[in-house]
Order: C-alpha cells, then structure tokens, then sequence
C-alpha cells in the first residue's frame, strides 16, 4: 500500500489536473453559513446492530441542548448553537454519505463522529477530505490512526489497545495461573488488533498462547475453538468478540465444560444488557472501563457529576447507564472548548488548530490533544472492572484496577473466575 | 426530435450544475446518480433478460477493490473508474458460464452467494485491508470543490450512459432477444436465439456497469469495506427501485430511483420507522401496482420499438 | 487427530441438524408453493421474542410456552398466506420475493421499535448448561435435543405427508397445481395449512435459537442464508434431503474450521456454489 511512486503518481495527478483545468475555474463555491450560529454535526449508529451505542443520545443530546440553550459568548459576541444528528444505520459507506451531507447540506462547522470505527473512520475520512474539523470518539486510536494519511482537520479522543493490553496483562499475572492465554479474535478490526498486541505481549512475558484463529464474526459454533482451548489448557482467556458472539461462545463454554480461571472480554462486556443475558456466567468476568458512573469527573458545560448524569438517564428511561454516554457528552464539551479557543470559531481551519491545542477536562476524564502517541490524538485512560450482581439484582461493573488514572477510586478486588 | 432536444437540454443543465448550484446540489444528485444507474443496471438483467439477481454488490466490491488496487499504484482515481469496470467485466465472464447455468430462485440465491464468496476473499486477504476496508489514495491533490464537480460529472456520466446504453440495446436486436429468452427461453431457444449468449452479455454488460458504480461510490466516500461494500442491502434497493418504477421499461428504473431517493431523504429521521414504511410500499406496490408505478401512471418517454434489421 | 476428526464430525452432525430445523419450513413452502419466502428467518425472530415475552411474562420455562407459541404461530402463517403470499404467488417469480423481503424489513424495524437493538437470550434453566462427556468427546445437551428436535419434526412432516389425505393432497398440488384444481381440491386451504406449517416450524426454530444462541432484531437475515444453503445442497422441496443439506454444510464447517476457522464459512458457502454447479438439484433429488 505504500509503494506508490510519487514521481508517476505526480505526473499522472497532473494529466488528471491538467485535463480539468479548463473545467475547474468558475466552479461555484458552497455559498458560506451565511448564519451566525455554531452548528455542530453529529454521526452515531441510532439504528442496526450497532444501535447499543446510541441508544442514550437522546438523553445525550438532551442534556448538552439544555446546557447550550443559551448560545456560547465568544470574543463579546453570543452565537447560537444548533446541534444536527444523523444516523449511520450500522453502515460505514451510509456514515461516509451523512457526513457529507452535514458537511455539504447542513454546513455544520465541526462533525462529532462516535462508536466503532465503522463510523469515526469514514467520517474521519470525509472531513479531511472536505477540510472541516471533526472530533471522534471510541475507536482505539490504533485503529483510527493506521492506514490513513496523517490528519490535519480530524481528531481522536480515545484509549488504545496497546495500553490496555498492557493492563489486562498486570492483572493475569497477578493471579495465579499456568501462564496459557487463549486469545479468542474474530476476523474483524478489533480482533486483528488485539491479537496483534497480546501476541507481542505473551512473548515478552514467555507465556504459552492458544489463538482461536480469525473466525467470522456472527459465527453460532465455537465448539471447535473450545475445544483448541481445552486441550491447550488455557487458563486465561482474553477476548474481543463482537457481543452476540460472546454471548454464544460463553455459554457454548459451559456447556463444553470450558471454565478459565481468568475472562477478560473487551468490546463485548461493555454493555449491562449483555451481562444481563449472560445472567449468571457473567459474574466476574473482567471487562476493561472507559467510563463509569464512579468517575470523579464533572461536566464543563454545566458542572454534572458522572454519578447524577449517569442517575439522570437510569431515572429517566429505567435502562442502565452505558459507558458510550461519558465519552459521548465528552465530544461536545471539546467541540465547545474549541470554538472558545479559536480565534474566529466561523473560520474552518482556525477551528481544526485550536483543537489540537486543546487541554482539559471533560466528564469522561482529562483529555490532551497536545501530547498523544500519534498526530491528533488524545489518549484516555483505561481501566479494569469486573461484572458483578449488586445488592439490585442487576449485574454492575466494578472497577478493580485504576493504575492508569489513580484519581478514579477502585471499587473492588480483583477474584478470579473459579 | 423534440425528445432528443428536451434530453440534450436536460443533460447540459445537469452537467452545468457544478457550475450554478455548487456542491449543495451536487452532493445529493451523486448519490441518485448512482441510484438511477445500478436500477437501470438492476433492470437489463431483470427486466430484460429475466434473470434476478440477489448478488450485484459482488460488482460493486470488485469496482472499488479494483480501483483501490489501481490507485494504490499510483493511477489517478479518477482515471481509474473506466479500468474498474473492466476489471468487474473481466471477472464477470467466467462467473457467468456457472451461474447462468441457473434460473429463477437458484440464481438469485447462487449470485447472493457468490458476494459472499467474495466477500470473504476479501476479509481474509491483508493486502485489501481485511476486514477493516481501506481509503482512497491519490485524492490528496484534489482541491474538495473540483474533487467534489469531477465526482459529479462521473455519477451523471454513469447514470446517463446506463440509461442510454440499456435503452439503445432494449431497442436494437439484442432487446428482441433479450425480451424473447424473457418470456420464454425455451420457444426463444427454438426460434433460433441463442439463449446463452443474449443472457451472458446481459450478464457481464450488467456486471461492468454495476463495478464502474462500484469504484465511483469509493471516490464518493473515499472509504471503502467489504461489510458494507458487499451488503445484499445494495440488491435489495436496485429491487425496490426497479419493481417500485416498473420493471421492464427505460423509465420505469429512474422513475424508482427518485422515488426511493425521496422517500430516504424525506424520512430517514425516523429510524426504524422509515424502513417499516419502506418495506409496506414494496409490499403494496408488488401486490397492487405490479407494472410499478411508471407502468400504471406514466407514459413511455423512451419507447422500445421493435426495429426490424 | 483421529480423535479431533470424530470430535469434528459429531459436532458436525449435530449443528447440521439445526440448520436443518431453521431450514425445514423453507424447504416445504418452497417444495410445496414454490414460495421463497426471504422473511422465513425473521419469523423465526419474532418466535423467539415470543417466547421471551410469554417466559418472562408468565413466569414459566420457556419449554412450557411452546404449545402457546405453536398455535399462534400456525394461525399467523395462515393469516399471511390469505392476505400477502397467496397474491404474490400470482405475481410471477419476482413477487413473492419482493413481498417477502418487504416483510422481512417490516419485521426487522417493528421489533427495534418494540425491543430495541440489544441482543437477548433465552434462559433454558440448567439443561441449557449442561454437558456430557463420552471418552474425549464433549457434547452439549442442547445440541443432541436440537439434532432430534429437527429428526422428529422431519419425521412428523414426512409421516403428515405420505400416509394421510391430507398430505396427498398437498403432494398432488405441488405436483401439479392446475390437476389439482381440476380433480377438486381446494388449493386455497392447503397452501394455508402448508404457510401454518412453515410458519410454525421456523418459530420452534427460532426459540431454540434462541435457547443455544443470542438473538436481535437483525439476526434473521443471517439465518436466512444458511437455511437456504442447506435446502439447496439437500435438494428443494425434498424434507430428508434438507437434513442431509444441513449436515453436510455442519460437517464441513466443523473440519474446515479444525484446520482453520478464518475458512469455515467460506468453505460452507464455495461447497454451495459447487453444488449448485454441478447438480443444480440438489444432493437428494
């Protein structure tokens, strides 16, 4: 993929440019937002499988509209604020399409990309693109940052998978097990990504791994991989499956007689729901935590605690708080952070600079886009819970391992699975 | 002649839109652009050669992978669109001599099948990006307002050249054929048609077009990936379309195109609700209005004559 | 590795026998109408949502709301069959499709609108856990239930249609419609019964899915391809045949996948299309 060469590539682009010189002058620009208002984009997944993800943005969106209702006063001067949501339906080339129709349509002045990098990636995409500032949000940087050209107009605010490995590792070897990790990666983004880096991280530990090779996602057999498990004696098992699947392989474990002493399960567990159907087999299985209601973070657009913003959405619609709610709401406490510190917020590429100098805290946590580990990128902290059913009757994740941000109090000790 | 007129008229207003109306016209024109095409598409197989396919999106995959494979190389995108339909044309050739062996349900499951396989090739080979898909190389030279026009311009061409193309072919000799294996292959076969090759030209003609759709939707959204590149979801909006406007005729496709293009943008704010709706027009419109809409409503603007040679 | 090859063989079998069980309604409206009906798996969806509703609603197992669920699953088939499919089968090749299709997507989105996207599952109590070991080999209960649960139904079937009135009246139409007509039978009645049939069968389906599996609104379609896979492979329209189709589609996936599951699916689906292209009929027909 990096083999093209820029002598060939240059004097095809230029036939190319040449051919559309004549056409190109007098094209009609987009006429400007001729309104004084601030209008901000925003794609999630509302609709198809990842539906789960958005579920809470009405209450989201509710809440950041309440504490924008005034318009933001920059500069002496008050610009309304206008919020338009579009959905992907679950669709990486339909994410791609409603970006530039926000871009195109709606003229926003910043795009707000979230969940999975089925949307941060096209979207990413279409702004730098179209060169509009866009802010997205989780999809581990790794994913986000490789492949693509170094972006200008784009941004990330996320945890990495390569830290988090590295966390779920300090907690395996804090247990005491036989050293067999069983990696069980589907064929998908997330899957490729953590077997790349818990296959890094078991060799430099000399610990055994038992890979479950790259299956498709969506599968509704995993005997033959339980049974790869089985015979390698695998004792701690990390997995990045997609939650349906999880759901089915857990319980195709139990009844195959597969019980590790240790399940750390990324992406999957994140949702109560699915802990909820998992119903007892969730119990202690370890779930890495972006966010949770524990965090001792505020809004800074309104002074929210996590705990009463997480409350608010449980009182207001009876389902449990998710963790997509904290980094959600934190997309809009950047874009607002960003139209004060640039000097003209209307001004496009004044825009995309002031985010990168950007420092601050949100209600998910601190965020720093001036020092990631790659161009435009703020790293957030991960940390480990494990499920457990609370005195409700409900399965709650508690935190028990906050080495990356000692401010976030844990919750629990850490038990194995048997 | 007044239609030639009217249609010459109509193609340079529309190809003098970058120029009037800018890209607030033009970004969702694109997008029925490529509509009006993959129906029309959509239509030479079904309409014409009555073979109905569940698994265009194949095309559409191997259109993008190929400009991507292109482009990588370091072809102006661009440039590349016309190559990628070959490219679709090229695979479609020996794919069609098993899969036309077929008819009916078998070969709307077996063509739904095959973008599976390809699909999965696809997801299992790095140098595609996997599953995770891959952008477009080679734009970064582009201003957006000319990356933007010379899009448009390719989405019009297609759309255009779809029309017209299916229209000249469904006049000429080859629609007598085509229509005659449609209705009945066996009295077409026995009346000297060559059953096979109308049908395998259809085919592959169809393939090419759908692949050239294909590379252009990876210029439009720079991002391409084989869940959403290969989704059957794509068959089943050129079937809406086509059956929604009337299957059969020139019209009929386009007329579909803008109705389920309007229907998206007047109410995909509904979510779910949107496509419950969408599935109750399909249902009416096959059970009440099976000639479509076009076929109960409108007049033919394009006759297909039968032009005796 | 001998050991894995029976180990792969028998989990085969037995995950072909549930295919078989998704695919044995599609096999007999198409054996029987000619029906392609692309919503088969999403009905099976809406069973197993059914089921959670009624287990949770009343309180019971959900083994105990099956002869609840079974009879408004055969009434729903009928009432489908009377209002869309019984047209649409007038429609020529493409309708049914179409309308069926159209179904499915109506499906899909009322359930997100009624139960939201998450995925669910049903709680088969403690036999759903439960395994058994013979010599080397593990296998979940569940799965022997679900490989005899799709036999009996077959069998049932098969029996329904060779030794009774009934059933002969079902094969003459499907043999052929117009002498069916002319010799008196009301054809009407019998495609009904045939959706009710149908219909039931990918509910029980659906709630053993349910049982072994998760499921979310979107999950039919996934479904879907399989069951056709194992309907074509068997041969259409033949009920012993489909069952062979699944197990051949189940063993191959488990060996395959012995070797390398990244090809266990791709390998399902080439052994499809070379079915296809070389007995277009099927493996029993």
């Amino acid at each position: 993929m990096d083999t093209i060469k820029p002598t060939r590539r240059a004097f095809l682009g230029v036939l190319g440019t040449a051919a559309l010189a004549g056409c190109s002058s007098g094209l009609k620009e987009s006429p400007a937002g001729t309104s004084q208002s601030l209008k901000i984009g925003y794609v999630s997944p509302q609709t198809g499988p990842l539906a789960v993800f958005g579920e809470s943005n009405d209450y989201v969106l509710g809440k950041v509209r309440t504490a924008l209702a005034k318009g933001l006063s920059i500069g002496g001067k008050t610009y309304p604020v206008e919020i338009v949501t579009k959905d992907t339906q679950s669709n990486a080339a339909r994410a791609a399409q409603v970006a530039a129709e926000l871009i195109q349509q709606d003229k926003v002045d910043i795009v707000l990309a979230t969940s999975t990098p089925d949307t941060t990636n096209p979207v990413s995409d279409q702004c730098e693109a179209a060169q509009v500032p866009c802010v997205a949000t989780i999809c581990p940087w790794e994913i986000w940052a490789t492949g693509r050209a170094a972006p200008t107009y784009s941004y990330l605010h996320f945890i990495g998978t390569q830290q988090e490995v590295g966390v779920f590792a300090e907690l395996w070897a804090g247990l005491g097990t036989n050293h067999v990790v069983g990696g069980l990666w589907p064929n998908d983004t997330d899957g490729e990504l953590y077997r790349k880096f818990v296959t890094a991280k078991s060799k430099e530990l000399g610990w055994k791994l038992v890979g479950s090779g790259a299956y498709e996602d969506g599968a509704q057999d995993y005997t033959s991989i339980i049974s790869a498990f089985k015979k390698g004696d695998v004792e701690i098992l990390q997995a990045a499956p997609i939650p349906p699947d999880w759901v089915t392989f857990w319980r195709q474990a139990a009844q195959n007689r597969f019980r590790p002493k240790v399940v750390s399960v990324a992406k999957a567990m994140l949702f109560p729901s699915v802990a909820e159907t998992l119903g007892e087999l969730a119990e202690n299985i370890v779930a890495p935590v972006w966010w949770s209601s524990g965090f001792p973070y505020r809004s800074s657009l309104d002074g929210t605690t996590a705990q009463a913003f997480a409350d608010g959405y449980v009182s207001g619609t009876g389902r449990q708080w998710t963790p997509p709610m904290g980094f959600n709401h934190a997309l809009f406490e950047i874009a607002v952070a960003a139209f004060k510190a640039a000097a003209d917020p209307k001004d496009r590429s004044a825009l995309a600079a002031a985010i990168g100098t950007l420092k601050g805290q949100a209600i998910s946590g601190k965020y720093d886009f001036t020092a990631g580990p790659s161009k435009n990128v703020s790293l957030a902290p991960d940390l480990l819970g494990q499920w457990r059913k609370a005195g409700s009757g409900k399965y709650e994740l508690v935190i028990v391992d906050n080495s990356l941000d000692p401010a976030i109090p844990a919750q629990g000790e850490v038990k194995p699975l048997r | 002649m007044t239609r030639v007129i009217a249609a010459t008229v109509l193609l340079l207003a529309l190809a003098a839109v970058p120029y009037t109306l800018g890209p607030v016209a033009e970004q969702p024109l694109i997008g029925l652009f490529s509509l009006v095409a993959l129906a029309t598409l959509w239509n030479l197989l079904a309409g014409f050669a009555g073979l109905t396919s569940f698994g265009q999106q194949a095309y559409l995959g191997i259109g993008a992978y190929a400009l991507y494979l292109l482009a990588a190389r370091g072809l102006d995108p661009f440039l590349g669109i016309p190559l990628a339909a070959l490219v679709a044309g090229a695979v479609a050739v020996p794919v069609s001599f098993p899969v036309l062996r077929l008819s009916g349900g078998h070969f709307a499951v077996a063509t739904w099948v095959l973008a599976e396989i390809f699909r999965l090739a696809v997801t299992l080979s790095p140098a595609l990006g996997g599953n995770t898909g891959v952008a477009l190389p080679g734009l970064g030279g582009y201003e957006p307002l000319v990356r933007q026009a010379v899009t448009y311009w390719w989405a019009l061409g297609l759309a255009a050249c779809s029309v017209l193309g299916v229209w000249l072919l469904a006049r000429g000799g080859f629609g007598l054929r085509a229509r005659a294996v449609q209705s009945d292959p066996v009295a077409a076969a026995s009346s000297g048609v060559r059953v096979d090759r109308t049908r395998r030209w259809a085919y592959c003609l169809a393939a090419s077009g759908t692949g050239a759709v294909g590379a252009l939707l990876f210029v439009y959204t720079l991002y391409v990936q084989p869940g959403s590149i290969f989704g059957v979801q794509y068959s089943v909006s050129m079937m809406f379309m086509v059956l929604i406007g009337g299957i059969g005729t020139i019209e009929g496709p386009v007329a579909g195109a803008l109705i389920f293009f309007g229907l998206q943008q007047a109410l995909s704010g509904y979510g779910p609700w949107y496509l419950v709706l969408l599935g109750a027009v399909a249902i009416a419109v096959t059970l009440f209005a099976p000639r479509g809409l076009w076929g109960r409503l409108g007049r033919p603007v394009f006759p297909i004559g039968y032009r005796l040679e | 590795m001998i050991m894995g090859l029976v180990t792969g063989i028998v989990q085969g079998v037995l995950l072909g026998g549930a295919y078989a069980l998704i695919a044995c309604g599609l096999s007999l409206a198409f054996g029987v109408m000619r029906l392609v009906n692309i919503a088969h798996g999403d009905l099976a969806v809406c069973g197993a949502y059914l089921a959670l509703v009624l287990a949770t609603g009343l309180g019971v197992p959900v083994a105990v709301t099956l002869p609840l669920i079974l009879p408004i699953a055969f009434a729903a088939g009928v009432l489908l069959q009377l209002v869309l499919f019984q047209r649409a089968l007038r429609g020529g090749v493409l309708a049914p499709v179409l309308v069926t299709f159209g179904l499915s997507v109506m499906i899909q989105n009322l359930l997100v609108t009624g139960a939201s996207a998450d995925p669910r599952s049903l709680d088969g109590g403690r036999l759903a856990m439960a395994g058994f070991t013979i010599g080397d080999l593990t296998l979940s209960w569940l799965r022997v239930i679900g490989f005899l649960l799709a036999v009996a139904v077959l069998g049932t079937l098969h029996l329904l249609l060779r030794r009774t009135a009934f059933g002969r009246r079902i094969r003459a139409t499907a043999d052929d419609l117009e002498t069916a007509r002319l010799v008196g039978i009301r054809v009407r009645p019998v495609f009904a019964c045939v959706a009710g049939i149908a219909v039931a069968t990918a509910v029980l389906a659906g709630v053993y899915i349910g049982l072994t599996a998760t499921f979310d609104p979107y999950a039919g379609g996934l479904t879907l391809i399989f069951a056709f896979e194992a309907v074509v492979v068997g041969g259409l329209g033949s009920l012993w045949g489909t069952l062979l189709g699944g197990i051949v589609l189940g063993v191959t996936q488990q060996l395959v996948g012995l070797w390398d599951v990244r090809f266990a699916v791709l390998a399902v689906h080439v052994l499809f299309f070379t079915v296809l292209v070389v007995r277009p009929r099927g493996l029993l027909s």
